[in-house]
């Protein structure tokens, strides 16, 4: 009898793995389907009610259209200022953006490169920034702004946009380049690369997770930010997508279609970018956690 | 082609001592092989001729150049690295191409370099694909190729077929070899493992916590270790050691250890004049008998331990009845020894080693 008894558990110690196997996995799709729902819910919510009239969102605000109103599009995109702050947008992010990767990938070079306690302390210069709230630096840094005539100019931005992108930027570069073996720059070095040629063909080609993740976090951060343009920018064609929607707010005063209108048309740029970079994102954020 | 010469290099990274007044002579076409155990400083001394580390005394030689302050790049050298270092976002034809791209070498020479060292190792229709779609052995062949086709002074070489299995590691050495007498020039190859060093070095250079032991040839280093540590390091299994003490008698001069009293062949003049010493003996030197043969002093009745049966031949690890070890190879046609077993081992006369207890230098080597 023990011997049958033997004999019959191991399927049956197999199948009910296999069932806490299964129940474990739909557990698991529950929770990332629950996830999906609470950021394509309201995001949905605000597509439907971009294409619907001020008086049916009233009427109907959580239902679909009757009329899908594309003219609203057409009505930001031809009439209103949108494609010149769009315009603003994207030069500051665009630039800011290749910078800060740029800046940032370098630095993260110099520091990975260099030995003891010279790298120990740029990087710790680097990094302590991401300590200090951007909060805090409001009030010295509109006077250093102010005096150094930067305020209310693009290139004002963007210069304070590269600053505070850094030490995050170089966080996460120095994170994934230290990860890169010693013998690949030592076997470029014998192969004859000076340091700018081992950096650009070596070093920043193999960090492009890195660069990705980079791109994405300071896209994202750059293209939405209301605080720097609400502090910096005075004229009308200085002015970014988010400072400009809120400005909006008064011109539609009570016309939330056309807002989300503008909500949507914001945010995609960021979806693009997020859609073309993702492979690398995860890649990015976990290098150097574990022994490759 | 040019030969490498090291004077009086030593490193110090911080308060520790990695090389002490290192002289290398490495002559022009030779495949010289740096062996020691981890720590010895073999691997520092090729980064030393590299360029990737500066010596902390003394200068290092490229043909006359004294390149002590040049950077690899301008050395005329190149490195076949442990892990390979092929960089993983370039094909094997970019990879092998990069140190030509970067000499502003003319695109027409590049891919006829690269195609003739990619035929020379095989690589023909691997030139398209990325490193991680290469097998061991293949990227192993991509890094000699990266070597080769730069036509450099020097190839350096940090433990290449470390990753190796064992199988395929005995096949590449042999590939090695062949690569070196086709384009004869000059190697300095560093392993840990003796045998490498044994099959594939014009000479080798032993060396043990920054220093040199000794610099010869294969042959010679095997049959006439400068010191113990030499002794024990080259040659698998390693010598025997027995202690004992030197006796004259009659002009005769005799080793005694554990009541046997091996004759020496040297004369009473000759012999050193300390009465401990160590006996040095080869495994394959020790000689299983039947008692009958010889008289009492002439062989060690010794306690099986354990027996290893590698095919060709056995090795036996036996304790001697005072307790020190001696491992045998004995033929493995032969009746193989059982742990527990008692057996009777002499070691052959002519092939003896004598070293000083102390200084662990070899006092006599007997083999001629």
């Amino acid at each position: 009898m023990s011997v049958k008894h033997e004999v019959n558990s191991a399927p049956e110690a197999e199948s009910s793995a296999k069932v806490a196997n299964n129940v474990k996995d739909i557990m698991k799709q529950l929770i990332l389907a629950l996830y999906a729902a609470l950021i394509l819910g309201p995001f949905m919510l605000v597509v439907m009610t971009s294409l619907k009239t001020t008086q049916e969102l009233y009427q109907n605000p959580l239902g679909l259209p009757s009329t899908f109103h594309f003219e609203n599009y057409a009505k930001i995109l031809m009439e209103g200022k949108m494609p010149f702050y769009f315009k603003n947008s994207f030069i500051v992010t665009i630039i800011s953006v290749t910078l800060i990767i740029f800046f940032a990938s370098l630095a993260s070079y110099a520091i990975t490169r260099l030995d003891g306690w010279k790298s120990k302390l740029m990087y710790g210069l680097f990094t302590i920034g991401m300590m200090i709230p951007t909060q805090v630096n409001m009030i010295p840094l509109y006077l250093l702004v102010v005096k150094l005539g930067l305020n209310n100019s693009i290139l004002g931005l963007i210069i304070i946009y590269i600053a505070f992108a850094m030490p995050f930027a170089t966080f996460i570069m120095v994170g994934f380049m230290r990860g890169i073996p010693k013998s690949l720059i030592e076997a470029s070095k014998i192969d004859g690369a000076n340091e700018w040629q081992i950096y650009s063909r070596v070093v920043l080609p193999l960090s492009l997770p890195s660069v990705a993740t980079v791109a994405i976090f300071n896209f994202v951060w750059v293209w939405n930010d209301l605080l720097f343009p609400l502090l910096f920018v005075r004229t009308d064609s200085v002015k970014t997508l988010p400072l400009a929607m809120l400005r909006f707010q008064g011109e539609y005063m009570f016309d939330f279609p056309m807002i989300f209108v503008g909500v949507v048309l914001a945010s995609i740029p960021m979806i693009v970018t997020y859609v073309l970079l993702q492979r690398w994102f995860i890649q990015g954020l976990t290098a150097g956690s574990v022994k490759g | 082609m040019s030969g490498v010469r090291l004077e009086g290099i030593t490193k110090v990274f911080g308060s520790t001592v990695v090389l002490t007044k290192t002289d290398l002579d490495i002559k022009d076409g030779e495949f010289l092989v740096l062996v020691g155990p981890s720590g010895c400083g073999k691997s520092t001394t090729l980064r030393i001729v590299a360029g990737l580390e500066t010596p902390t005394e003394g200068s290092v030689f490229i043909g006359n150049r004294n390149v002590t302050k040049l950077e690899p790049s301008d050395r005329d050298i190149a490195m076949v690295f442990q892990d390979y270092a092929l960089y993983p976002h370039m094909k094997v034809f970019d990879n092998m191409a990069f140190g030509l791209k970067l000499r502003k070498v003319s695109k027409k020479e590049i891919t006829e370099r690269v195609n003739e060292a990619a035929e020379m190792l095989g690589l023909t229709n691997l030139l398209d694909r990325y490193p991680k779609q290469l097998s061991g052995g293949q990227r192993q062949r991509v890094a000699l190729g990266r070597a080769v086709v730069r036509h450099p002074q020097v190839f350096l070489m940090d433990e290449p077929l470390s990753n190796l299995d064992a199988k395929l590691r005995v096949q590449t050495r042999a590939e090695l070899i062949k690569l070196h007498q086709k384009l004869k020039s000059t190697v300095i190859y560093v392993t840990h493992d003796q045998t490498e060093a044994m099959t594939m070095g014009t000479r080798i250079v032993v060396m043990k916590d920054g220093l040199v032991q000794q610099v010869d040839t294969p042959k010679f280093i095997y049959d006439h270790p400068a010191n113990m540590f030499v002794a024990g390091f080259i040659g698998s299994p390693p010598m025997n050691f027995i202690k004992g003490s030197l006796e004259t008698a009659n002009g005769k001069v005799l080793f005694k250890s554990q009541g046997i009293s091996l004759e020496l062949p040297t004369t009473s003049a000759e012999a050193p004049k300390q009465q401990d010493v160590v006996l040095g003996i080869r495994p394959e030197n020790v000689e299983v008998i039947d008692q009958n043969k010889f008289e009492e002093s002439k062989f060690l009745t010794c306690h099986v331990e354990v027996s290893e049966y590698v095919g060709s031949e056995s090795i036996v690890h036996t304790k001697t009845p005072d307790g020190q070890k001696l491992v045998v190879k004995v033929n493995a046609n032969g009746k193989i020894a059982e742990p527990g077993e008692t057996i009777k081992l002499r070691p052959l006369d002519g092939f003896l080693h004598l070293f000083d207890p102390q200084s662990g230098s070899n006092l006599l080597s007997m083999k001629v």
